[in-house]
C-alpha cells in the first residue's frame, strides 16, 4: 500500500513536472476550436481554398506535445534511479492518443479534403517532427520546425495525380490515400524513437 | 625637485580605442541572438514554397508579385509573429524581467533593442527572396513591368507581425504562446469567402487573379493600416502608464487612412487592366496575343500555322482566332507554350460553331479534328471510340464512327470543293442551321 501510493506520487510528480494538465487542456481546447472551425465552413488556409482551418489543429496539438517534453531541471533528471525511456514512451503515447481521439471525435469525416483520417495522419506526422526537433534543438523551440514545415506543405500546389507529389506533399492529400501515410508514419516513428532513446536536448535556462 | 603632480594622470586605457566609435547594440544582437535563425527559417520556408510553385510564376511579373504576396502573408505572417513572440519572451525565459525593469533605459528603447533585430532579419530575408524571385522571372518574361510597392507593403506587414508578436510574448509568459499566436494569426488571415467588406483589411487580401495588380494606393494604405496598428500596440505597451494614450494617434491614422478607403472600395482595388494586343497580321484570321505575352507570338503563330493554312480562302470567320486565355503554370510555362498540340486543339474547339448536340454534332467534331489535324486530336478520337465500345454506349460508338467517316471524306475532298464546303459550313454557323450545308 505504501509502495503503491509512492508510485502514484511519482506519476503525479512526473505529470506536474512536465506541465501535463496544461498540455491536456491545450489539446482539448484545440479540438474544441477545430470543431467550431469544422462547423463554420468559410475559413481556408490557402488561396486555392482546399485546406480548411481545422487542418491547423494537428499542427498546434503537435506543438503542445513537443513543448510538454521540456525538462525543467535536466541535471536533476539525470540523477534519477528509474529508467527514463518507458516514461517518455508512456508520456508521448498518452498525449498522442488524447489528441488523436479528440480530433477524430470532433471532426466530421466527410470533409472534401481532410476527413478524420487526414487529421489523424497529419497529427502523427507533426508529432514526429516535433519530437525529433525536441531531441535536436530543444523542447522550448520545437514548435518552430513543426509550424514552418506543415504550413509550407499546406501552401503547396494541388496535384493529386503524381505519386511523388503524394509522397512529399503528404499533408495535403485526402486522408484515404495509403501512400501519404508512409511519410507521416516514418516521421512519427523516427521522432518517437529519437525522443524515447535520447530524450529532449538538455536546455540551459539562459536563452 | 620632483613633487608629485596634483593632476591625476589617466593610467587606464579607454575601453574603446580612440577614433573608433563603439558598435551599435544591434550588431551584437545580430551576431549572437536568434535573429540569424529567424532569417534563415524565413528564407528556407519561402524559397521552398516559391520553388515548388516555380511553374506558376516564372515568366510573369504579375504572377511573381502574387505568389510572393501569398507566401509573405499566409506563410511568413504567422511564422514571424511566432518568432517575434519567442524573442519578446526571452527575458521571461532567462528570468531577467526584474533586472530589465530596473535598467535605466526607457521601456521603449529596451523594447526596440529586443524586437528590432528580428524585424530586420525578417525584412532582409523577404527582400532577398523577392529579389531572387524577380531575377528568376526576368529571363522568361516578354512584356509588362514589375511593381515593387506591394513588396514594400508585404515587408511592412511582416515587420508589424513581428513587433506585435514581441509585445504578446512579453505580456503572456506561457510556453505555448508563440504557436498559439501563430494559430491565431492563421485564423485571422484565413481566406474567407464571406461577403463582408472587412476581409479587404486582411494583409493576405487579393482578388485571387495574379494578372490583375492592385491600384497604386492599395499597398500604401496597407502600409499605413498595418504599420499604424503595430505602432499603436507598441506605444500602448512601452509608454505605460502615463503616455499610453499616445497610441491613439497611430491607431487613428490606421483607422482613417486605411480602413475607410479599403473597406469602401473593396473589389475595386484590383481593377481589370486594359489589355493591349499584339497581332500577327500575315494570316487570316489574325493571331493576337496579350501584349504581356508578346514573346509567345512567334510560337503561337507557328503552332497554329497548320490551322491558318487550312483556313485559307474561308471567309465567314471572326477577325481573329479565338485563342484560349494564357494561364501561367497551365498552358504557359516559363515563356513557352506548355503543350502546343493541346493549345491548337482548344483553339479549334473554340472556332467551330457552338451548337448543342443534334444530328449535326458529328460535323463539328469532324471539322474540328480536320482543322487541328495533330496526334492529340487523333488519340483523343480513338480514346472516345474505345471508351464508347467498352461501356457499350451504342449511340456514342455510332457517332464516333460517323465522325471518322466524315473526317476521311473531308480529308479526301478536292481542295476547291472543300473550300466551298467550308465557306457554307461556317456561314451557317451563327444560326446553327446546317440543313443547307451539303452532307459529308
Amino acid at each position: 500500500m505504501n509502495r503503491q501510493s509512492a508510485s502514484a506520487h511519482g506519476v503525479l510528480l512526473y505529470a506536474r513536472s512536465r506541465a501535463m494538465p496544461h498540455t491536456v487542456a491545450a489539446l482539448l481546447a484545440v479540438a474544441a476550436l477545430a470543431a467550431v472551425c469544422a462547423h463554420r465552413s468559410e475559413i481556408y488556409l490557402d488561396p486555392a481554398q482546399r485546406v480548411r482551418a481545422e487542418a491547423l489543429a494537428p499542427v498546434f496539438a503537435a506543438c503542445a506535445i513537443g513543448v510538454s517534453t521540456y525538462q525543467y531541471s535536466p541535471a536533476l533528471d539525470a540523477t534519477a534511479v528509474r529508467p527514463w525511456p518507458p516514461r517518455r514512451l508512456a508520456h508521448l503515447t498518452m498525449l498522442t492518443v488524447i489528441a488523436g481521439a479528440a480530433l477524430v471525435l470532433v471532426a466530421p469525416s466527410t470533409l472534401p479534403v481532410f476527413g478524420s483520417w487526414g487529421l489523424l495522419r497529419n497529427l502523427l506526422g507533426a508529432v514526429g517532427v516535433a519530437l525529433a526537433a525536441a531531441t535536436v534543438i530543444g523542447s522550448r523551440l520545437c514548435w518552430m520546425p513543426v509550424l514552418a514545415y506543415l504550413s509550407s506543405l499546406y501552401l503547396t500546389p494541388a496535384d493529386a495525380h503524381s505519386r511523388a507529389h503524394a509522397l512529399w506533399a503528404w499533408a495535403v492529400q485526402p486522408g484515404a490515400q495509403p501512400i501519404s501515410w508512409l511519410p507521416a508514419l516514418t516521421a512519427f516513428l523516427t521522432g518517437a524513437t529519437l525522443y524515447v532513446v535520447r530524450g529532449p536536448r538538455p536546455e540551459s535556462r539562459e536563452g | 625637485m620632483n613633487a608629485p603632480s596634483l593632476v591625476r594622470r589617466r593610467t587606464v586605457r579607454p575601453a574603446t580605442p580612440l577614433g573608433r566609435r563603439p558598435r551599435h547594440p544591434v550588431f551584437a544582437e545580430v551576431r549572437g541572438g536568434s535573429a540569424r535563425w529567424v532569417a534563415l527559417a524565413v528564407c528556407v520556408v519561402e524559397a521552398l514554397t516559391m520553388a515548388a510553385k516555380a511553374d506558376f510564376w516564372q515568366g510573369s511579373w504579375a504572377e511573381t508579385r502574387y505568389q510572393l504576396h501569398i507566401g509573405a502573408a499566409m506563410l511568413c505572417g504567422p511564422l514571424v509573429a511566432a518568432a517575434g513572440c519567442w524573442q519578446g519572451a526571452r527575458e521571461h525565459r532567462s528570468r531577467m524581467t526584474g533586472l530589465r525593469a530596473s535598467a535605466s533605459r526607457s521601456e521603449f528603447t529596451q523594447f526596440l533593442v529586443v524586437s528590432l533585430p528580428v524585424a530586420l532579419a525578417v525584412v532582409v530575408a523577404h527582400t532577398v527572396i523577392a529579389a531572387l524571385s524577380f531575377l528568376a522571372t526576368w529571363p522568361y518574361v516578354s512584356g509588362g513591368r514589375p511593381i515593387f510597392v506591394p513588396v514594400a507593403a508585404d515587408l511592412t506587414v511582416l515587420v508589424s507581425a513581428t513587433v506585435i508578436g514581441a509585445v504578446v510574448g512579453r505580456l503572456v509568459p506561457w510556453r505555448l504562446t508563440a504557436p498559439a499566436l501563430a494559430l491565431a494569426v492563421y485564423l485571422l488571415l484565413g481566406f474567407t469567402d464571406d461577403a463582408s467588406p472587412v476581409r479587404f483589411l486582411s494583409p493576405a487580401a487579393d482578388n485571387g487573379f495574379g494578372d490583375q495588380g492592385p491600384v497604386w494606393w492599395q499597398p500604401l494604405t496597407m502600409i499605413v493600416w498595418t504599420g499604424g496598428l503595430a505602432a499603436a500596440v507598441v506605444c500602448a505597451h512601452t509608454f505605460r502608464p502615463r503616455w499610453s494614450w499616445c497610441a491613439v494617434v497611430p491607431l487613428a491614422a490606421a483607422a482613417i487612412a486605411a480602413a475607410v478607403p479599403m473597406v469602401r472600395v473593396g473589389e475595386g482595388m484590383w481593377p481589370a487592366h486594359t489589355r493591349t494586343e499584339v497581332c500577327d497580321n500575315t494570316t487570316t484570321p489574325r493571331v493576337c496575343v496579350d501584349a504581356e505575352y508578346k514573346g509567345l507570338l512567334p510560337q503561337v503563330s507557328a503552332a497554329l500555322s497548320g490551322m491558318t493554312g487550312r483556313l485559307k480562302g474561308v471567309h465567314p470567320l471572326p477577325d481573329r482566332l479565338p485563342l484560349p486565355p494564357f494561364f501561367v503554370g497551365q498552358n504557359v510555362v516559363r515563356g513557352e507554350l506548355a503543350d502546343p498540340e493541346r493549345f491548337v486543339l482548344e483553339t479549334g474547339a473554340a472556332l467551330v460553331p457552338e451548337c448543342d448536340g443534334g444530328p449535326d454534332a458529328y460535323l463539328h467534331y469532324a471539322v474540328q479534328d480536320w482543322l487541328v489535324s495533330n496526334d492529340l486530336a487523333e488519340s483523343r478520337r480513338k480514346a472516345d471510340e474505345e471508351q464508347a465500345r467498352d461501356s457499350g454506349d451504342r449511340r456514342g460508338l455510332a457517332e464516333s464512327r460517323t465522325t471518322a467517316d466524315a473526317l476521311s471524306r473531308l480529308t479526301s475532298m478536292g481542295e476547291d470543293r472543300r473550300r466551298v464546303w467550308l465557306n457554307r459550313y461556317f456561314a451557317a454557323g451563327p444560326s446553327c442551321d446546317f440543313s443547307k450545308v451539303p452532307a459529308l
